[in-house]
């Protein structure tokens, strides 16, 4: 009885503690320094943004090579 | 006349205004060169699907610009703005002519696609971007030269003052918030176990293992989201100021290390539960007063932005650009249809309508002719005018309101909060009372050393404040809810305790009073068959007037369409002509139809516009600003409650006398400057006055962030808006009553609330002192409290009306 309660609450535990990583993580990042844009991106996820994206990451990644 | 549709813009203009072009087979209109341009932009750049993405949207056609934006990249300018960072360029950006979401996906791809950028980020609310690119292989001009090709313009700004620290501190208070919030959401299902545990049994190591886990949970929330008020109650000390902070503090942190010791040593019950609650309840407040600061940061940048940097400057019959900062005294400058006036001067040529709404509050634009002194700030909405500058920059009207604001900000007077007041002399009591306890049990009694210690920190965690530090935030949280509902949105929880001690209330005339633009109150119609001809001439116009009686015919007859008349001219700020099948029609006031030799003698102490045929006339129209239809009641209903009322405004005598007749205002001065308004509630202030100010324009803005309270309507300027600290949603002045009704009730309850937390430490205490307070009773008493105060503050919403 003692053991599984344990595992359980160990188990949340880490669960809620992996939540707060992940949510203080993106507050780190800027995710959520504006409010009103996060309530719109739903309307901006075509095939356009995820094309968009990849250019961006390329980019970055180009750049960061010529850095080194 | 058909109207037609811009494709890139939305907006509707006649068919033969139109650009018309084929692209692929298909025609296309255009309503100016610069809609065309970003049409053609945005199809090579393959960013067209902006078209289904903004909707139904309109936006402003693109402006020409006719600055050269070199001057980006100059070194004076570029010290100023541009911060490096190794290798990379960043810089803050304010951009105009944002209207959706469509516009900010726009420009961040537009710009992203340059060679060259790093990365483009705007914010949607504030319309600030930050952008980083490789000055090896851009320059700045380039950047804003992109921009401005899609239709947009952009303003550097000083990010470092104020906002990036309003910023930091913001994400600071939510990721502590979220970690109180999951931890104490957490602790209350274990402490839920653990009490009814403790009346139906419980085995010893299944409570044992609560305890660990509410130990874990506790203990992020006192050190890491608690840190706030070890931080304030330090500050506190070192002022020699005893705050609510190091009384949560002192409360939390010996709550805390007596429940260690009680669990893992004793075995009794802890308070874990209650030392995170307490954190998290009081850190929720906080970061909502926290939170108005910072829109008050973003108005004034916008402002600041919004000045053009540059103006074109004559001298010996030469144009050219010149910084306003370097604009002197006795320099003769131009000033377009549309631009806004910058410097305080005199017209030396040209007249126009001058809107000085947002200076003086005057609702109607005034005729301004050679000769007349136009004030900065003020907008320049019809005529081209060539000014002789009085005052230079630095000294003049629109650069001292926002010196004037940004200071009010800064230096806003703080009601002592009754909550604060008590909880120093609650704390200092009961820290002596604790440390009297110590002395008498081990001195006096000779007690052992460590049960004396153990009563002295049971008188600390009984008296521990969490029922008084809920007394204020549960509610105000409650009240503000319910204000919410109702259309008034408190932007800080302490605003409802200042609002419910006001003395005085302040009013703004035009937009708070009165509707805010003139209507029709009384139609003189001579000859009701040329109507559609009146009709035609007024639609045409944008002049206020124009429009309050075009949408007064409309409103009387809505099956009336106008004629479609010919030759329109419009004469600055007099009136309008036209031609309909070879008849001439006039409008406009008294003196414009007399210089178009048309007897005229109306009199009328409202505005008229007067409307004639062929020199004959057919209707006149008395046009004033009305009151507000639930004014009087509004005014009558808050005088009632005991408050002083009286209304401020820029406008002229007559005007203000006759709405303070309508709504039932016997205190008014009109005339006012924006810096008077501000010296008025500095004035009332030095009587021991609690000011409460309603505007709605700019210039209202110094006073409202002077007065202890400051309400502004939602449909007002946005600087009004963000230094205001309550804004009435819906723009009913009903509304207003129902915010000064909600802060007494909720005031109210707080005192309640806090004779509740009083009267429960009076009977508690001293059985502490004594030693006979048991840990049950103590953990009952004290849940049963803090219980008392919430439930008590619920009822704050059962309010009528």
């Amino acid at each position: 009885m003692t053991d599984t309660l344990t595992m359980i609450l160990i188990a949340s535990l880490l669960l809620s503690g992996l939540g707060i990583v992940a949510f203080l993580w993106a507050l780190k990042t800027g995710q959520f320094d504006d409010e009103d844009k996060t309530a719109h991106t739903v309307f901006f996820d075509g095939e356009d943004e995820l094309n968009a994206a990849r250019q961006r990451e390329e980019k970055l990644k180009a750049m960061g090579k010529k850095e080194e | 006349m058909a109207k037609i549709v811009c494709d890139h813009c939305g907006l509707e203009y006649p068919d033969e205004v139109m650009i018309k072009e084929e692209i692929d087979g298909t025609l296309h209109h255009f309503c100016c060169k610069g809609c065309q341009g970003v049409y053609h932009i945005l199809g090579s750049e393959g960013l067209d699907s902006f078209y289904k993405k903004i909707g139904d949207v309109k936006l402003a056609p693109p402006r020409e610009f006719t600055d050269d934006v070199e001057r980006f990249d100059l070194e004076s300018f570029t010290k100023k703005y541009v911060k490096h960072d190794g290798k990379f360029s960043s810089i803050a950006l304010i951009l105009e002519g944002i209207h959706c979401a469509a516009c900010v996906w726009l420009n961040e791809r537009v710009l992203t696609q340059l060679d060259g950028i790093i990365e483009a980020n705007i914010n949607f609310t504030t319309h600030k971007a930050k952008i980083t690119w490789d000055p090896s292989r851009l320059t700045l001009s380039k950047i804003i030269e992109t921009i401005r090709s899609i239709g947009y313009n952009a303003y550097p700004y000083d990010p470092a003052s104020g906002e990036e620290r309003a910023n930091k501190q913001r994400r600071e208070y939510i990721s502590r918030m979220a970690v109180a919030l999951v931890a104490t959401m957490n602790i209350m299902w274990l402490a839920l176990s653990r009490y009814v545990g403790f009346f139906s049994g419980m085995e010893e190591d299944i409570r044992q293992l609560i305890y660990v886990a509410e130990f874990l949970l506790a203990t992020p929330v006192l050190f890491y989201s608690g840190w706030i008020y070890y931080r304030g109650a330090y500050y506190g000390l070192r002022n020699r100021i005893i705050n609510m902070d190091l009384l949560v503090a002192t409360g939390a942190s010996a709550a805390y290390f007596y429940s260690i010791y009680a669990a893992f040593v004793l075995g009794r019950e802890p308070y874990f539960d209650s030392v995170a609650m307490i954190v998290t309840f009081v850190l929720i407040g906080k970061f909502f007063e926290v939170r108005s600061k910072k829109s008050a940061v973003d108005a004034i940048d916008t402002m600041i932005s919004s000045i053009p940097q540059e103006i074109i400057v004559i001298k010996e019959g030469i144009k050219m650009q010149k910084s306003i900062e370097e604009v002197v005294v006795g320099d003769l400058v131009e000033c377009r249809a549309g631009d806004k006036i910058i410097f305080d001067s005199t017209i030396v040529s040209g007249d126009a309508s001058i809107d000085t709404s947002s200076i003086t509050g005057e609702s109607i634009p005034e005729t301004a002719g050679e000769g007349d002194a136009v004030i900065s700030g003020s907008i320049n909405l019809d005529g081209t005018l060539l000014l002789h500058v009085d005052k230079d920059y630095q000294s003049s009207t629109l650069y001292s309101i926002i010196t004037l604001i940004e200071d009010a900000i800064n230096k806003k007077p703080k009601i002592e909060q009754l909550a604060n007041r008590v909880s120093e002399y609650f704390s200092m009591t009961i820290l002596s009372i604790a440390v009297l306890a110590f002395i008498g049990w081990y001195f006096v009694f000779g007690s052992s050393f460590e049960s004396s210690l153990l009563i002295t920190i049971s008188v600390v965690i009984v008296a521990c404040p969490c029922a008084l530090a809920l007394a204020t935030p549960i509610a105000t949280l409650v009240g503000i809810g319910a204000a919410m509902k109702r259309g008034v949105l408190f932007k800080a929880t302490q605003y409802i305790e200042t609002l419910a001690k006001a003395d005085v209330l302040l009013m703004d005339k035009t937009g708070t009073l009165t509707k805010g633009r003139p209507e029709v109150v009384e139609a003189h119609i001579e000859d009701a068959g040329a109507l559609p001809l009146v009709y035609a001439l007024v639609e045409g116009s944008n002049h206020p007037v124009s429009k309050g009686v075009s949408s007064y015919l409309k409103r009387r007859d809505d099956t009336l369409t106008g004629v479609p008349v010919e030759q329109v001219k419009t004469v600055q700020a007099r009136g309008v002509s036209a031609q309909y099948g070879g008849k001439r029609i006039v409008g406009g006031n008294v003196a414009f139809l007399q210089e178009q030799g048309i007897a005229c003698d109306i009199v009328s102490e409202h505005i008229l516009f007067v409307c004639a045929v062929e020199g004959e006339i057919v209707a006149y129209f008395e046009l004033d600003d009305p009151a507000k239809e639930d004014a009087a009641q509004t005014v009558a209903a808050i005088r009632a409650m005991g408050l002083e009322i009286m209304m401020l405004t820029g406008d002229h005598e007559n005007s203000a006398k006759r709405v303070a007749e309508v709504v039932g205002i016997d205190r008014y001065l009109s005339g006012m400057l924006p810096a008077e308004k501000a010296d008025m509630v500095d004035r009332l202030h030095e009587e021991g006055k609690v000011v409460v100010m309603v505007g709605d324009g700019i210039n209202d803005s110094v006073a409202l962030s002077k007065a202890d309270i400051a309400i502004s309507m939602h449909s007002g300027a946005d600087v009004a808006i963000d230094v205001s600290d309550i804004v009435l949603l819906d723009d009913r002045l009903a509304s207003l009553k129902t915010a000064f009704l909600l802060g007494r009730r909720t005031y109210g309850f707080i005192k309640q609330n806090m004779a509740i937390s009083l009267a429960y430490n009076t009977v508690t205490i001293p059985l502490a002192v004594a030693g006979y307070i048991i840990p049950l009773v103590a953990a009952i008493a004290m849940s049963l409290s803090s219980l008392m105060v919430v439930a008590n503050s619920m009822r704050i919403k059962n309010i009528k009306g």
